[in-house]
C-alpha cells in the first residue's frame, strides 16, 4: 500500500503542506474563499527547530495503537487506511493520547479528525503531496 | 482448532480479531451472558446524555460477528470449566468444548455491607448497558441521586445525568476525587470545573448507614436522596477461574502471553492481572485499551 513519507532534509518549513491539506478538507473550490482569515487546523502538521523541521501526519501504521485503544470502534482500517467515523466518535481522546506520532487532534465539531489520505475529499491523492514544492513530501510504496 | 471466548466486550473482540489475523478457518466461539451484539461499555455514560445512540455505541459493526465466522451465544450464561474435559458447562447444561480458551468475563461493582443498604429500593450500578437503561428509567427532573464513589465510574454517571435530575451528590472517603489517577492539586481543578455545573462534592467522608430516604454519614452529617449509585470499586470476575483451581490473586494470574496456570487457557481484561510495565508489579489494570490488546495477544 501507498503511503506518505517524509525527507526532512528536502523539508523548507514552509507550511504549504498545511494549507493544501486544510483546503483539500475544507469542501470548498476556492483556496482564498476556504483559508481567507480562517485559523486551519491541518491535518498535517511541520515540526520545526533551528534548522530541522519536517511534516508529520499519520503514518497509518500496520498494527495501529489508536485502533485498538479506540472505546467506541470509531477507528478502524479500511484497504490499510486509518479510516475516522466522525459520527461514532465521542471525542474522548484516548486515539490522542496513544498515537506515538502526535498524528492525531481534536477538531471543533468534538470528535478527532486525522489524515485519510484525501480518500474522502475530491483530491484523490493526498493534497500535502502534491503542493509540496520541493519533494520532501511523497506517496509511495516501501 | 475449536476457540471458545467467556466474555463478549473489548478483550474478547481483541481475542477474535488477533485470531483472525493468524487463523482464518478455526472456530471461535462467544458465550455472552448479555443478550447484546458487542457494545462500548465506556459509552453509558455518553448514551444516558445524549451524545450517543445504542446503534452507535456498537463496539463492531452489525456484520462483525458473521464477518468473522464466529458463533455468538448471547444471554448464556458460563457456569463452569472443566479442565480435564477441556469444555465449558453453560447454565442451561450446555458443554461447549475447545482446544483454546479466553476468560475475559470482566469485572463488577462491589457493593460495601454497609449497614441498611439493601433495604435502599432505588439503588444502582453503572457498569452495563442495563444499568445505564434501569437508572434512565428511574431518573426524573425531581430526582436528587446520591452517588458513592468520585472515581471514574461515578463520575461519568453524574456527568451522563446531571441534566436529567434535580440534585447529584458524591460522596467519597479519600480527599480528592479521581484520587486513583490526579494528585491534590489536579484533582481540584476537575473537581472545581464538574462543581460548576452543579454536582455537589462531599469528601473525606463516607456512607456508615441507610435509612429511608437518607443516608449518614462517618462525619455525623447525613444527606437525603432519592436514588443510589454505588460505585466505589469494582472487583475482577474471577469465580470460574478459582473453582477450575487456575491461579487467581486479585485478578487471574497471567504471564506476557495472558497465559493463565492452566494449559490452553488464557485470560485478558478487567478479570485478569498482570506485569505491569511501568513498575513491575503484577496488577489489575482495567482499562479499555489494555483488554483489547490483551485479548489479541492471547491466540
Amino acid at each position: 500500500m501507498k503511503r506518505i513519507f517524509v525527507n526532512e532534509k528536502w523539508c523548507l518549513g514552509c507550511h504549504l503542506c498545511e494549507y493544501n491539506c486544510a483546503f483539500a478538507n475544507s469542501g470548498e473550490s476556492d483556496m482564498v474563499k476556504a483559508l481567507k482569515d480562517v485559523k486551519i487546523n491541518p491535518l498535517i502538521t511541520i515540526e520545526q527547530k533551528g534548522n530541522v523541521c519536517f511534516a508529520v501526519g499519520c503514518r497509518h501504521c500496520k498494527s495501529p495503537l489508536c485502533v485498538k485503544g479506540c472505546i467506541t470502534g470509531a477507528l478502524t482500517v479500511q484497504n490499510g487506511i486509518i479510516t475516522i467515523d466522525r459520527d461514532k466518535c465521542v471525542g474522548c481522546y484516548t486515539c490522542i493520547l496513544s498515537c506515538p506520532y502526535g498524528a492525531i487532534m481534536p477538531s471543533e465539531d468534538g470528535a478527532v479528525q486525522k489524515c485519510e489520505l484525501c480518500v474522502k475529499n475530491t483530491c484523490g491523492e493526498p493534497a500535502c503531496v502534491a503542493g509540496c514544492p520541493n519533494g520532501a513530501i511523497v506517496f509511495e510504496e516501501r | 482448532m475449536r476457540y471458545v471466548i467467556i466474555g463478549n466486550s473489548a478483550a474478547a473482540v481483541g481475542c477474535i480479531e488477533g485470531i483472525r489475523k493468524l487463523d482464518k478457518t478455526g472456530s471461535i466461539t462467544v458465550i455472552s451472558s448479555e443478550n447484546y451484539h458487542t457494545y462500548s461499555r465506556p459509552l453509558i455514560s455518553y448514551l444516558l446524555c445524549g451524545k450517543t445512540t445504542e446503534q452507535k455505541m456498537k463496539y463492531r459493526p452489525d456484520s462483525f460477528y458473521e464477518d468473522n465466522k464466529v458463533a455468538l451465544l448471547a444471554g448464556k450464561k458460563a457456569v463452569r470449566i472443566d479442565k480435564g474435559k477441556k469444555q465449558v458447562v453453560l447454565e442451561d447444561g450446555m458443554e461447549i468444548p475447545y482446544d483454546k480458551l479466553l476468560i475475559a468475563t470482566g469485572s463488577d461493582p462491589f457493593i460495601p455491607p454497609i449497614e441498611g443498604i439493601d433495604t435502599v429500593e432505588k439503588k444502582f450500578t453503572f457498569m452495563s448497558l442495563n444499568d445505564a437503561k434501569e437508572l434512565e428509567k428511574a431518573i426524573s427532573p425531581k430526582s436528587r441521586v446520591l452517588i458513592m464513589g468520585a472515581g471514574l465510574i461515578g463520575l461519568k454517571c453524574a456527568e451522563g445525568i446531571a441534566r436529567k435530575v434535580k440534585s447529584i451528590t458524591v460522596v467519597d472517603m479519600a480527599d480528592r476525587i479521581l484520587s486513583s489517577i490526579l494528585d491534590l492539586d489536579a484533582a481540584s481543578i476537575v473537581q472545581w470545573h464538574i462543581e460548576s455545573k452543579g454536582i455537589k462534592f462531599i469528601l473525606s467522608d463516607s456512607v456508615v448507614s441507610f435509612s429511608p430516604g437518607k443516608a449518614v454519614l462517618k462525619s455525623g452529617r447525613s444527606v437525603s436522596f432519592d436514588i443510589l449509585v454505588v460505585a466505589v470499586g469494582v472487583r475482577p470476575n474471577t469465580k470460574l477461574a478459582i473453582d477450575a483451581g487456575i491461579e487467581v490473586a486479585r485478578g487471574i494470574v497471567t504471564d506476557e502471553h495472558c497465559r493463565t496456570s492452566a494449559d490452553d487457557i488464557y485470560a485478558a481484561g478487567d478479570c485478569s492481572e498482570s506485569i505491569d510495565v511501568v513498575t513491575g508489579e503484577r496488577r489489575v489494570l482495567a482499562l479499555l485499551p489494555n483488554a483489547y490488546m490483551q485479548g489479541e495477544c492471547s491466540p
